[in-house]
């Protein structure tokens, strides 16, 4: 942790992220099932569950899709 | 969705959706969904302030980067609107905050010579982007949360707006 983050505004200044910047898309998909499930379902009683299994679907397409797309580029 | 029931009032559901718009998950609160309103209020408006807090206020721009001499508001931006929180956001941008540029960032002085504090830093590259994403998906989501408020059946045992009317 250098000075420099002491000098970081939340809101004002955009955060220094040097990882995986893809991690960034975890929540997001996290958030969209929520909401998406909290207008469908009924019982929100299964709303965690369901989120959570949506979410994982969610990643899991949007992964095997990224590598059919990337070995498509190799290819060509 | 629920069954959509014209005895609850097209009006009640129309003003349940603007408060909707106004405070996310408001409008489902209105119609006596406190839980389902509880839960989207917090998941979209965190996602919300997760957008402005990876790629600071800049993300909410009504003028986009100009091309060709000319700035045109982005489609990002009828996104973000979907929260009304982002209208306030633009409006304090384009009037009040000014981008500071160049590090570490300058100070202007104030017309009496006084100190001024900067204003924000745009963001860029893919912290732009993330914050861009988050908040457009966050109105879009609230856009879905209205048109449910417009047609879900309201429970008359527990609604705090009237029903009828």
């Amino acid at each position: 942790m250098n000075l420099m983050m002491l000098a970081f505004r939340p809101f004002l200044d955009p955060v220094t992220f040097d990882g995986p910047w893809l991690v960034l898309a975890i929540p997001l998909v996290l958030g969209v099932c929520v909401v998406y499930k909290a207008i469908k379902l009924e019982d929100l009683s299964e709303l965690f569950h369901q989120s959570l299994l949506m979410a994982a679907q969610v990643v899991l397409m949007m992964t095997i899709a990224a590598i059919v797309l990337w070995s498509v580029c190799l290819l060509m | 969705m629920a069954n959509y029931s014209r005895q609850s009032g097209l009006s009640v559901h129309f003003f349940a959706a603007f408060c909707g718009w106004l405070v996310p998950g408001l409008g489902h609160v209105l119609i006596g969904e406190r839980q389902r309103g509880l839960v989207i209020g917090l998941t979209v408006g965190g996602l919300w302030l997760g957008g402005l807090l990876i790629g600071g206020v800049s993300v909410i721009d009504r003028y986009g980067p100009p091309e060709n001499g000319l700035r045109r508001m982005p489609l990002q931006f009828l996104g973000q609107v979907m929260v009304a929180p982002s209208c306030v956001v633009a409006a304090v941008n384009s009037g009040y905050l000014q981008p500071t540029y160049g590090y570490p960032p300058a100070v202007p002085d104030g017309p009496d010579g006084s100190q001024k504090a900067p204003g924000y830093s745009p963001s860029y590259g893919r912290m732009n982007e993330q914050g861009i994403l988050y908040t457009s998906l966050a109105g879009l989501l609230n856009l879905l949360a209205l048109i449910d408020v417009v047609y879900r059946e309201q429970r008359p045992a527990t609604n705090v707006v009237g029903v009828g009317g």
